[in-house]
């Protein structure tokens, strides 16, 4: 999100600038709402939804053909989980768009409707009002949904992890004052959608105004007390970050003083959230096994080849081996 | 299943690609070159806060669900490198095996070294 988007071309729905003769006193020149910069708002809006959409199309679709085994299962398993929130937010997003597009209409219509009550003040201090309360219904629409966003694929904290960890990443997103953390936001939508569908003509308009201004003083006064919620997403955005860093960390097998042998991810989180290999935090090594015949070492070949073919099971099977009695250093 | 289990080790990086393929496409979309100017808005306009919070609050998600993406296919192949590793660790150790047996079938004459 580096350069903002560029202000469409002034059009026919565009406010005027320049007074209108019969401009009733006390009543603001042009009509509330800005219709180029909400057209461009639900552009982008529309547009932000392409990713969302495509990585819950493709997410499923990463399905092994050959792969087969506990492992196979736990991946699977943790590609749905993954799936899932990407579908969570494409959800949350779709609920914005359609928001979006309702107040879209919702302030192209009231540019009509504003200069045909130009000679009718309480008719325009109405609409202005109507305007006020729907804009302030979709923002607390879009700051519900903002915490819903907050909440998707935020990884669990670990379990023995420094509290300093919790504290918001360099990086993560402002915490900004998150009014309006109330995630169900439907009651909203509906009013917003009733006051958009005015039409161009005054009494349908006004009447969804009263519905919204119904529906949003509570949302406003929901939303003030509530964002704390936010601060707490941000210190779990702080987390994920953490999570991603501890993932650089080399997993595979050093191979050094023993054999290698890499154990699949047993939970379907660890996959996907970072707990998996070298993340100390997530992975306890198995307890080393030890050989069944290690109380001394073979001595025959016989013996030698009985252990190695019991070991290379064990190693097949995904168990790790820290020591094999007989590998001593050669001579 | 039990029991055992199978892997196609080209399977595995082809599915990690696949992955990182979702991650990139969803990070590197053409859409996040762009924002929403809202200083367009007047300060008061309760809108001009509201959409920068849940602008900041969409990118923010799509990049932790982009970093889940990445991290599946980070442990995909780095399962995949440890499964190789294994697989030459034991080829290793028996081939050192043999030598050995060799060494023991043939008197002891031939030198290990």
């Amino acid at each position: 999100m580096a350069d903002p988007l560029r202000s469409p071309e002034p059009g026919d729905d565009d406010p005027p600038s320049a007074p209108h003769p019969g401009q009733a006193p006390g009543t603001p020149e042009q009509a509330p709402g800005n219709p180029g910069w909400t057209r461009a708002l639900l552009g982008t809006t529309t547009a932000q939804r392409e990713p969302l959409a495509d990585g819950a199309e493709l997410l499923p679709g990463v399905e092994p053909s050959f792969w087969r085994g506990p492992a196979r299962e736990r991946f699977t398993a943790a590609r749905d989980l993954l799936a899932g929130e990407w579908r969570t937010a494409l959800d949350a997003h779709e609920a914005v768009v359609r928001r979006v597009e309702a107040y879209s209409t919702f302030v192209h219509q009231l540019q009509h409707l504003w200069e045909a009550d130009r000679g009718n003040p309480a008719a325009l201090r109405h609409t202005a009002d109507l305007h006020q309360r729907t804009a302030a219904a979709l923002a607390a629409e879009l700051l519900a949904r903002a915490a819903e966003l907050d909440a998707v694929a935020v990884e669990d904290a670990p379990e023995h992890d420094d509290p300093a960890e919790g504290e918001p990443g360099p990086d993560s997103p402002e915490p900004g004052s998150r009014g309006g953390a109330d995630p169900d936001g439907s009651g909203r939508e509906e009013g917003g959608q009733a006051g958009a569908g005015g039409d161009g003509q005054g009494g349908d308009g006004q009447d969804g105004g009263g519905q919204d201004a119904d529906g949003q003083g509570a949302d406003g006064q929901e939303g003030g007390g509530q964002s704390a919620d936010g601060q707490d997403g941000d210190a779990q955005d702080g987390d994920a970050q953490d999570g991603g860093e501890q993932d650089g960390s080399g997993r595979v097998g050093s191979g050094e003083g023993g054999p290698v042998g890499g154990s699949p991810p047993t939970t379907a989180d660890d996959l996907f959230t970072g707990g998996y290999a070298g993340d100390e935090a997530h992975h306890h090594p198995p307890p080393p096994v030890a050989a069944p015949d290690a109380q001394g070492d073979p001595t025959t070949p016989a013996q030698r080849f009985h252990l190695t073919e019991k070991l290379g099971v064990q190693l097949q099977a995904g168990v790790r081996l820290f020591r094999i009695p007989w590998e001593a250093p050669r001579r | 299943m039990t029991g055992g289990f199978s892997v196609d080790l080209a399977e595995l990086d082809e599915l990690a690609r696949r992955l990182l393929a979702v991650a990139d496409g969803g990070r590197g979309h053409v859409v996040w070159r762009f924002g929403v100017d809202t200083g367009r808005l007047a300060e008061s306009d309760p809108l001009r806060e509201a959409v920068a919070v849940y602008q900041r609050s969409l990118y923010a998600a799509l990049d932790r669900l982009c970093g889940g993406a990445e991290r599946g296919a980070e442990t995909l192949r780095a399962v995949a490198a440890e499964y190789r590793t294994t697989d030459e660790d034991l080829a290793a150790r028996f081939t050192r095996l043999a030598d050995t047996w060799a060494g023991e079938h043939d008197g002891g004459s031939t030198a290990i070294t």
